[in-house]
């Protein structure tokens, strides 16, 4: 499975490596090669999935956007807000198709945004981005 | 508020997995470290200044540009000359482009939040702030002309392959959403992540008594 850590966060208050903290948002595939294999394909992006020590985001609400388009059209294809508990969602019914191996300068079919909460309740796929970043902080 | 220290930022390039040297670390109450890494697709970056892991670390990552924008709060740091070491497990084309700066008044306990990536619009992002915290913004470009209508706190080399550089840049916060943006003429603008870096926490904390 090709994974790429789309956010990683750290926390370390003694400085001992031995007691960092670590939580990241990852997204998979659903082809066994590794991202960089230089093997031509195309897969479908799979799942959207955190691992690791929640007490790295500081029990901090979080939301987790995969969008498309772009401009004033953005729109949320899925939403994932993180608090207490991991996630772990499939993306397959996006039907997002990944080309390999990548070329630099040609963007991926999808964007990514993370960030704190906003507004009360999770955002809905479906609606467009400029909507959800208007909302109120949570 | 949180600001950077006077004494110039240190900035360095270097190629591979890791790089590991000995660098002048400022006295300030704590390091704000930042790089970008290009070929950074799979590996996540980690660093240390004097073998201790920072207070705290964000990245973010953006796909299509291939790059990795680190960032990186150290407390505490000894100054003076210490190893500083930066580095990923993995590629060995990797190519870097790294620096850092004191920052003073900044909340030693936890350093920062707000941590934000949006790889939809690159050259400018918005950080939810506090009223007494600093927005900060890490940015890759690809060549040496990136410019800011923020402060520049530091600008990075351009790596050896000529195509990365890190440039950060800050505004006060507003108790809101803080734009922080980017501009070029001739470099393709890659990818930008923030934080709000909180202010110190007043000293004390225990009730405050009234005398009768």
């Amino acid at each position: 499975m090709a994974e790429i850590v789309m956010e990683r966060f750290t926390r370390c208050p003694t400085g001992n490596p031995a007691d960092e903290v670590v939580f990241e948002v990852v997204v998979a595939d659903d082809d066994a090669r590794r991202w960089d294999s230089p093997i031509a394909r195309t897969t479908t992006l799979a799942r959207l999935f955190t691992r690791g020590s929640l007490v790295a985001l500081g029990a901090r609400k979080r939301d987790i956007l995969i969008t498309t388009a772009r401009g004033a059209l953005r729109t949320i294809r899925l939403a994932a807000r993180l608090d207490a508990s991991h996630r772990d969602v499939d993306l397959t019914p996006l039907g997002i198709t990944l080309t390999f191996p990548m070329v630099r300068g040609v963007p991926l079919p999808f964007d990514f945004y993370g960030g704190p909460a906003q507004g009360v309740a999770e955002p809905t796929p479906a609606t467009l981005f400029d909507t959800y970043k208007v909302r109120a902080r949570a | 508020m949180p600001s950077f220290v006077a004494a110039a930022a240190v900035t360095y390039t270097f190629d591979g997995e890791t790089n590991s040297a000995s660098r002048t670390i400022p006295a300030a109450a704590a390091v704000f470290f930042a790089c970008t890494l290009w070929h950074g697709t799979s590996p996540t970056i980690a660093a240390t200044i004097a073998a201790a892991a920072p207070t705290e670390s964000y990245q973010g990552f953006e796909a299509g540009q291939d790059v990795r924008n680190y960032l990186a709060v150290f407390v505490g740091a000894p100054s003076g000359a210490q190893t500083v070491f930066v580095g990923t497990s993995d590629f060995s084309v990797d190519s870097w482009s790294c620096g850092f700066r004191g920052v003073d008044g900044i909340d030693t306990v936890d350093p920062f939040d707000g941590q934000v990536t949006d790889t939809a619009s690159p050259d400018s992002i918005s950080v939810t702030t506090t009223a007494d915290g600093l927005a900060v913004g890490v940015q890759c470009g690809s060549n040496p002309d990136l410019g800011t209508s923020d402060t520049e706190v530091l600008e990075g080399p351009v790596d050896s392959n000529g195509a990365t550089m890190v440039a950060v840049a800050s505004a006060p916060g507003t108790g809101g959403a803080v734009s922080l943006d980017w501009t070029t003429v001739t470099s393709l603008i890659q990818l930008a992540i923030a934080v709000n870096l909180r202010h110190a926490a007043a000293a004390g904390g225990g009730p405050m008594f009234r005398g009768s």
